[in-house]
């Protein structure tokens, strides 16, 4: 069997168990601070989150193979940190460090996360908001010193004391963590560190782009049936065309992710992953503000389900560079390379 | 998933990189010759004589066999040749109709006798095609169309009226829609056929219709009537609603449908410098990149299902819709950018390009089918 070929099969299978598993009750419960780890431990068992390692002996899926992966998380709003995962035990095989059983909880580093590392190899700083601080064994982070990138791991129970539970918009457990004194378990010089910011982006990105056709295909089903003035709302073209105008942002954003997983398994980190997050992070607030144009009053209440996608999306959004951080990053980018270079690297 | 479509990332071979800098020698000398105002025409910028040197290397009709006078190479290697045409905004008009719709139909479902007659002609870059769909009262709504082919002794006569009939006043041969069997009453998408008309043929006049530009690309043609022989028929009598909806994924999906402004950001980028102060330009300017990288991947995606013999509709009108946005919001923002007036005066290639982009991008929207249009054929595929 070759990659694609599992890749396509686990898709397929955290299709499945998500479909059965999460709906509008579960994610409230972990919403409320409920959630048990049940159902990480049948993600554990099928072994999905472990396909991105690499090592001596496997080269691990790439971001193309799991592209799919992230969108189904994304679109069933997935209430577990499975993406999170994923990417971290790749960062970890990658610097050949011990990957612990568990949860692992990845800081964004655009999100308000300036963290040294000082001269005794002690953490100072703080991180605003980490996802899934509370669940995790361990969090992956990147510090800096002078103008050198680490990237650390830190046992969650060193920190375990410092977290300040928070409430994002995603709702997801978030926590502010004071890093400040924590000697990390471990800390390896990164040559590059944007890809850790990139590969966040485009992991958020495909979740985007995931949840954005859970809330286009929502949309579309409430149109179907919800009739004013004699008939569905669906046929009112004023409707369909914002319907329409919708599934092109979704479509662009899965081109868009789809497009960076191939620049990142080419070792191409900032133009793919800026390609990816504009336009997931346009997507996101188009579609989330048409999804609930069509719904009405009824989208906004805390009984309808469509808010655990749009809060997602607007959370998502922000995290690892919103259109505007990611758009300026291009811009800089075709600038300084210049006018010659702009149309030989579009078609490179 | 109620609209599962298909944008799959695809990659262009690496034999199309030596294509690639072979079309683009030629073209950086050929530019040399173009102002502004010319480069902003683009792909509706009519030049026989650059289509007649395209003809020779051998970049019209590539993919069509040899015996008709193609190169049979892929459709890859053919996009890569209109992308670096657009990207400089070469006057490829004469031939781009041809190369791009008519070409292919007529090898899809011409006669042998018509593939012979116009196939090489165009592969030479000497047979220049418009289409004849519109009329003064069948614009979007184009199955209402009412001019007519009625089956004569000896062949066909036509009667009636087409209109924004792209520079038929400089082309040979119109494919024209015309009903040939049920009237409206019937079922207005039975009963219309195509047939390849000659221009030159008595009985057909050809009024050009001055734009906003000053100049006339579009054209009101009156046929009194005209005497077609038996064979200007093109494939299936009463079968022609379907033999052009089957061209609209080709027509929708290409680099014309993104790249007609994009001339303007290099030669905006020259203007700024490596650095600007304002990050609000390095936004717009990375935007307008991100947007042109996500539209050249849906049309390569798209190009490559074509390939493979399948007609992605919905795709296309979303890369149509989304690309003529792009293409349209491009001359102004540009425009504000650089602090540039859009102004006719020789020298200033930046300046030229915008005073005609500005100008005509309205029609980018227009031309292949309107927005409405596309978001009608969107929401249809969604199951609205």
């Amino acid at each position: 069997m070759n990659e694609m070929n599992i890749a396509e099969l686990l898709a397929d299978q955290l299709e499945k168990l998500l479909s059965a598993r999460v709906n509008a009750e579960s994610l409230a419960i972990l919403e409320a601070g409920g959630a048990d780890l049940s159902l990480w431990q049948e993600i554990e068992e099928m072994g999905v989150a472990d396909v991105m390692r690499t090592g001596d002996d496997d080269a691990g899926l790439g971001w193309q193979d799991c592209a799919e992966l992230f969108r189904v998380l994304g679109r069933h709003a997935a209430p577990l940190p499975l993406a999170e995962t994923l990417f971290a035990r790749r960062l970890m095989s990658q610097a050949n460090l011990g990957i612990p059983e568990g949860p692992l909880a990845l800081i964004d580093p655009s999100a308000n996360a300036d963290i040294q590392l000082d001269g005794s190899g002690c953490l100072q700083g703080e991180a605003a908001m980490v996802s899934w601080a509370s669940w995790a064994t361990q969090l992956l982070g990147l510090a800096r010193r002078g103008d050198e990138a680490f990237l650390f791991s830190v046992a969650a129970s060193d920190v375990a004391a410092r977290l300040e539970q928070c409430d994002s918009l995603g709702r997801a457990p978030t926590s502010a963590v004071d890093f400040s004194g924590i000697t990390p378990l471990a800390v390896v010089a990164m040559s590059d560190a944007s890809q850790i910011r990139s590969g966040l982006a485009v992991m958020r990105a495909l979740m985007i782009s995931g949840a954005c056709d859970k809330v286009v295909e929502l949309a579309v089903d409430y149109a179907n049936t919800r009739k004013q003035f004699g008939k569905p709302i669906g046929k009112f073209q004023a409707l369909q065309h914002q319907l329409a105008e919708a599934s092109c942002r979704a479509a662009a954003a899965e081109m868009a992710g789809k497009y960076a997983c191939r620049e990142l398994d080419n070792n191409q980190f900032l133009a793919g992953a800026a390609v990816a997050k504009y336009t997931a992070s346009v997507a996101a607030k188009e579609v989330s503000r048409i999804g609930h144009q069509v719904f009405g009053a009824i989208g906004i209440t805390d009984e309808h389900e469509l808010h655990y996608y749009t809060r997602r999306l607007w959370q998502w959004r922000a995290e690892a560079g919103n259109e505007r951080y990611w758009s300026e990053q291009l811009g800089n980018k075709v600038l300084a390379a210049g006018s010659e270079q702009l149309w030989s690297s579009l078609t490179a | 998933m109620s609209a599962a479509y298909r944008f799959t990332p695809f990659e262009l071979p690496p034999e199309t990189v030596a294509l690639r800098a072979e079309v683009r020698a030629f073209v950086q000398e050929e530019a040399k010759q173009w102002n502004g105002w010319q480069i902003g025409h683009s792909w509706t910028g009519f030049d026989r004589e650059l289509s007649r040197k395209l003809g020779e290397r051998g970049w019209i009709g590539m993919t069509w066999p040899k015996q008709y006078g193609g190169h049979e190479r892929s459709a890859l290697e053919r996009y890569v040749v209109l992308e670096e045409l657009l990207a400089a905004g070469a006057p490829v008009g004469a031939h781009w109709v041809a190369d791009r719709q008519s070409g292919p139909l007529i090898m899809r479902l011409g006669t042998e006798a018509q593939k012979a007659k116009y196939l090489p002609a165009i592969c030479r870059g000497e047979a220049a095609f418009c289409i004849g769909l519109s009329e003064p009262d069948a614009g979007s709504d184009l199955a209402s169309l009412r001019s007519k082919a009625e089956r004569v002794d000896g062949g066909w006569l036509l009667n009636g009226r087409k209109v924004w009939t792209t520079y038929a006043q400089d082309c040979d041969v119109m494919i024209g829609l015309f009903r040939t069997g049920f009237s409206e009453e019937h079922g207005k998408h039975k009963g219309l056929s195509q047939f390849l008309i000659d221009l030159k043929t008595p009985g057909i006049e050809i009024n050009p219709i001055k734009d906003l530009t000053g100049e006339s690309h579009f054209n009101e043609i009156v046929f009194d009537n005209v005497m077609l022989a038996e064979d200007a028929l093109m494939g299936v009598e009463n079968g022609g609603w379907a033999q052009a909806n089957a061209e609209l994924a080709f027509e929708r999906s290409g680099p014309d449908r993104y790249l007609s402004s994009f001339p303007l950001l290099p030669l905006a980028l020259a203007k700024l410098g490596e650095s600007v102060d304002d990050p609000s330009i390095a936004r717009d300017i990375g935007a307008m990149v991100a947007e042109l990288t996500v539209l050249r991947q849906m049309s390569l995606s798209i190009q490559n299902q074509l390939e493979n013999g399948e007609t992605p509709l919905q795709e296309a009108a979303i890369t149509k819709l989304l690309g003529t946005g792009l293409e349209q919001r491009m001359p102004g923002l540009i425009a504000d950018i650089v602090e540039a007036q859009p102004l006719r005066r020789a020298g200033d290639t930046l300046s030229e390009a915008l005073a005609y982009l500005i100008q005509v991008e309205p029609s980018f929207s227009l031309r292949g089918g309107t927005n409405e249009i596309m978001k009608m054929i969107i929401a249809r595929g969604m199951g609205l």
